[in-house]
């Protein structure tokens, strides 16, 4: 993994390869590759559309070796619904082919000239970048389809769908899991846009012939995985709670705790949540595909296995087993309470290639608008249906949630930089609001979700019963995510590296058996640290300020059932979390 | 109230998980501490609430620390596993990120508190479910009428099925008979053991 391969889509007489060393990039990977080459090469004031922008496509540093659960692929841009920078990232099997290839990253630049669309067809010998117009406006699943027909089942792809050719700003990338289905996305901030602006349908991997990245320092690396597997399998998070039920286990959790939004952010219970559970959400997934259903990992080489399969009533696939988001955001967010009809909206939203999360808080807006009642699940079906046909209604909801609150005269819009929130209240959980306000990413739930201070020793210890100690907290975990964005690991190994220091040394071991390297925790945090400085750097010459770093007004004074408190930072505290 | 007991094959325990979930009511000794109840009056042990029980709400407040924390009466009491996510993280009793919640923490306000017996409602979540589901079934639980009901019209065949005794007040009745049996009253008492013992 040490290239990078750069496609023009714009160049004089059709789209040009380049393939170059890693250069000043070395080192780098994930989020912490993405955001180096966008805030150093993309102008910040360009058009997120234009040719100026870049989409940049990078495995994590461990990614296509034999690393547990390393198999995650960032894609940075600057993003068309924030303005500012953007990475996303998604599972999948993607990330690992990339990497035995030995692409750190794959950055598209320019503009074509002709609405032509594009696929790219990578292996070990070729990359080839083709005209393909007979894939126009191809839904993820079908466009599939196709590319497994013309280059077997042995590929990966990373593709787009309608939404991203109509370049909507809630457009995501999708990568293929391990049944060659479309089901990872890195949804947020637009991605799949830019990716549709370059003009780029699917890029088509094919690592036949490739072997496993090999470490440096073998013997090492091998005790060093051999630990940090063990880490994850005894951890509770890890190696049972989401086994078992997914991340929807937190469905029941956040509910109790009255931080669970329902109905566009109107109140902190869904009645009825435990129809849309986690726990019965794998009861049904067992009961029509068989025990298991509800047990399986995005890529080869995941040992948390926090996925399944949804079958629908009749025991066809219909969609993999909704993440908690998607079923909070087309589920208790807009009402509905029936799992069949919000898997269906996952499938809609996998095919169409959009943001779960965006989509789900757009149509609850569209629901408080009085485009639907809230709870019609046929009616939000009909709405998701609109943005995959690109009516101009549903072009406008395909723009997110903060444009059609705009459209549709709303003021309850749950957005920060004009990203939609995820699914837990700033009220009920005051210190998710510091992050939502001030990640460089928009309102985002994983933007610090990583390591706790006191393993990562940033910034001295917090008292975790003051509440000043919020401010201080978030700022650490955005450091820390950061830095865990940048080795490609799924975010869910944050729960054993927050509990068992061990394990996040055996973590660092890996990457330093890997690269022969000699990093301590220290230099992990200023790895987290030098990310989330390019990122603040570039949203600020980008135009992004303080002021875009709050929440709505109304979450200051609407007090939110069933604890009726109002989000009570204030402005300044906000200002401190990047004060270091 | 009618009383009904069910001893059932050990492998369809978990067809009951779901009325757990929702929420049943236990008449307990209130005016104690959540560790008291949970371990002195319910049965559950004190390491398994220490390691495996890593997030409790009360009222909906998340809990962090359970000898402090008092159940009042009509409490609801929930119990989960460790959580993924940052959010769930910062649920966690006694957590390094609880300050993230301190607006809805639990915090004892009150300096005296009357014992008395009284009905707390329990919810059981994820590991805690599967795990402390059938101390509490075969303890015996009171479950909404209108909630059983429901669960009897999906389980019936399940229950004819794999039911070895059913006992309905004080006789034995086949499981055939619960289809048209009459429930009037607004909860039932239910407890269903395996015919595998604990």
């Amino acid at each position: 993994m040490d290239k990078i391969l750069r496609i023009n889509m714009g160049a004089d007489g059709g789209p040009s390869i380049k393939t170059e060393p890693l250069g000043d990039y070395a080192g780098a990977g994930g989020r912490g590759l993405t955001s180096a080459i966008i805030s150093k090469e993309v102008p910040p004031l360009c058009h997120p559309l234009g040719e100026d922008n870049k989409l940049v496509i990078a495995p994590g540093l461990l990614s296509g070796s034999t690393a547990a659960v390393s198999g995650r692929l960032s894609v940075g841009c600057k993003s068309p619904l924030t303005g500012g920078i953007k990475e996303a990232n998604a599972g999948g099997q993607p990330s690992q082919m990339l990497g035995r290839l030995g692409y750190a990253a794959i950055v598209l630049e320019g503009s074509p000239k002709e609405k032509t669309l594009y696929k790219i067809i990578i292996n070990k010998d070729n990359i080839d970048i083709l005209e393909d117009n007979s894939l126009c406006m191809l839904g993820n699943y079908d466009l599939v389809d196709k590319m497994k027909a013309e280059y077997g089942e042995k590929i990966s792809c990373i593709s787009i769908g309608q939404a991203g050719e109509m370049k909507l700003a809630g457009a995501s990338i999708a990568c293929t899991d391990m049944e060659l289905r479309p089901t990872r996305h890195a949804g947020r901030g637009g991605v799949g846009a830019v990716m549709g602006a370059k003009g780029v349908k699917v890029i088509v991997i094919d690592d036949d012939g490739m072997k496993m990245r090999q470490p440096q320092d073998p013997e090492a690396f091998k005790a060093a995985n051999k630990e940090w597997v063990a880490g994850l399998k005894k951890h509770p998070v890890s190696g049972e709670g989401l086994p078992a039920y997914g991340t929807n286990v937190l469905t029941n959790v956040i509910n109790e705790a009255g931080a669970y939004p329902t109905k566009n952010f109107m109140w902190g219970r869904f009645d009825n949540c435990d129809k849309i559970s986690g726990e019965t959400q794998a009861a049904v997934e067992e009961e029509r595909g068989g025990k298991g259903a509800a047990t399986h990992g995005c890529h080869r080489g995941c040992i948390i296995r926090c996925s399944g399969t949804y079958l629908n009533k009749d025991g066809h696939y219909l969609t993999k087993q909704p993440e908690y988001e998607t079923v909070w955001a087309h589920g208790g967010n807009c009402g509905i309470d029936d799992l069949d009809a919000i898997a269906m909206l996952d499938r809609l939203d996998d095919d169409f290639g959009l943001d779960t999360i965006e989509m789900g808080a757009t149509i609850a807006v569209a629901m408080e608008a009085g485009l639907a009642e809230f709870g019609d699940a046929e009616a939000a079906i009909r709405l998701v249906k609109e943005v995959g046909e690109g009516t101009p209604l549903g072009r406008v909801l395909g723009s997110g949630a903060a444009v059609t609150g705009k459209v549709f005269g709303v003021e309850r819009v749950p957005v920060v930089k004009g990203q939609a929130m995820p699914a837990y209240d700033p009220r009920g959980v005051q210190g998710i609001g510091v992050t939502y306000a001030t990640a460089t990413m928009g309102a985002d739930h994983t933007a610090g979700y990583a390591v706790a201070s006191n393993i990562m020793g940033v910034g001295g210890s917090v008292d975790p019963l003051k509440p000043e100690g919020q401010i201080e907290l978030s700022r650490n975990l955005q450091i820390a995510t950061a830095a865990v964005d940048a080795t490609g690991m799924c975010l869910f190994v944050a729960f054993p590296v927050l509990d068992q220091p061990e394990t996040f040394q055996a973590l660092i071991d890996m990457i330093n058996a890997f690269y022969g390297l000699s990093l301590t925790a220290d230099d992990v945090t200023e790895l987290g640290k030098s990310i989330l400085k390019n990122e603040r750097e570039f949203n600020l010459a980008a135009g992004l300020t303080s002021k875009d770093d709050r929440l709505p007004e109304y979450f200051k004074k609407e007090k939110l059932p069933p604890h009726d408190i109002t989000f009570m930072v204030k402005d300044e505290e906000l200002d401190e979390v990047f004060n270091w | 109230m009618r009383k009904l007991g069910l001893v059932i094959q050990d492998g369809l325990l978990p067809i009951f998980f779901k009325l757990l979930q929702q929420g049943f009511v236990v008449n307990a000794e209130t005016g104690c501490s959540v560790k008291d109840l949970l371990c002195n009056q319910l049965g559950v042990g004190e390491d398994y609430l220490q390691n495996r029980i890593q997030t409790l709400f009360l009222n909906g407040m998340p809990v962090d620390d359970v000898t402090e924390a008092v159940i009042p009466n009509h409490a609801t009491l929930a119990l989960s596993g460790a959580m993924p996510g940052l959010v769930g993280a910062t649920l966690r009793k006694g957590g390094v990120l609880a300050a993230m919640r301190n607006t809805i923490s639990y915090s004892e306000v009150q300096t005296s508190h009357e014992h008395r017996v009284a009905r707390v409602k329990i919810k059981l979540f994820n590991m805690i479910l599967k795990e402390l589901g059938p101390l509490f079934l075969g303890n015996g639980v009171l479950i909404p009428t209108e909630k059983f009901q429901d669960f009897l019209s999906r389980h019936l065949a399940d229950l004819k099925r794999a039911c070895s005794s059913v006992q309905l007040d004080d006789r034995h009745i086949k499981a055939a008979e619960l289809e048209s049996v009459t429930w009037t009253d607004p909860e039932i008492s239910l407890q269903v053991k395996s015919d595998r013992p604990l």
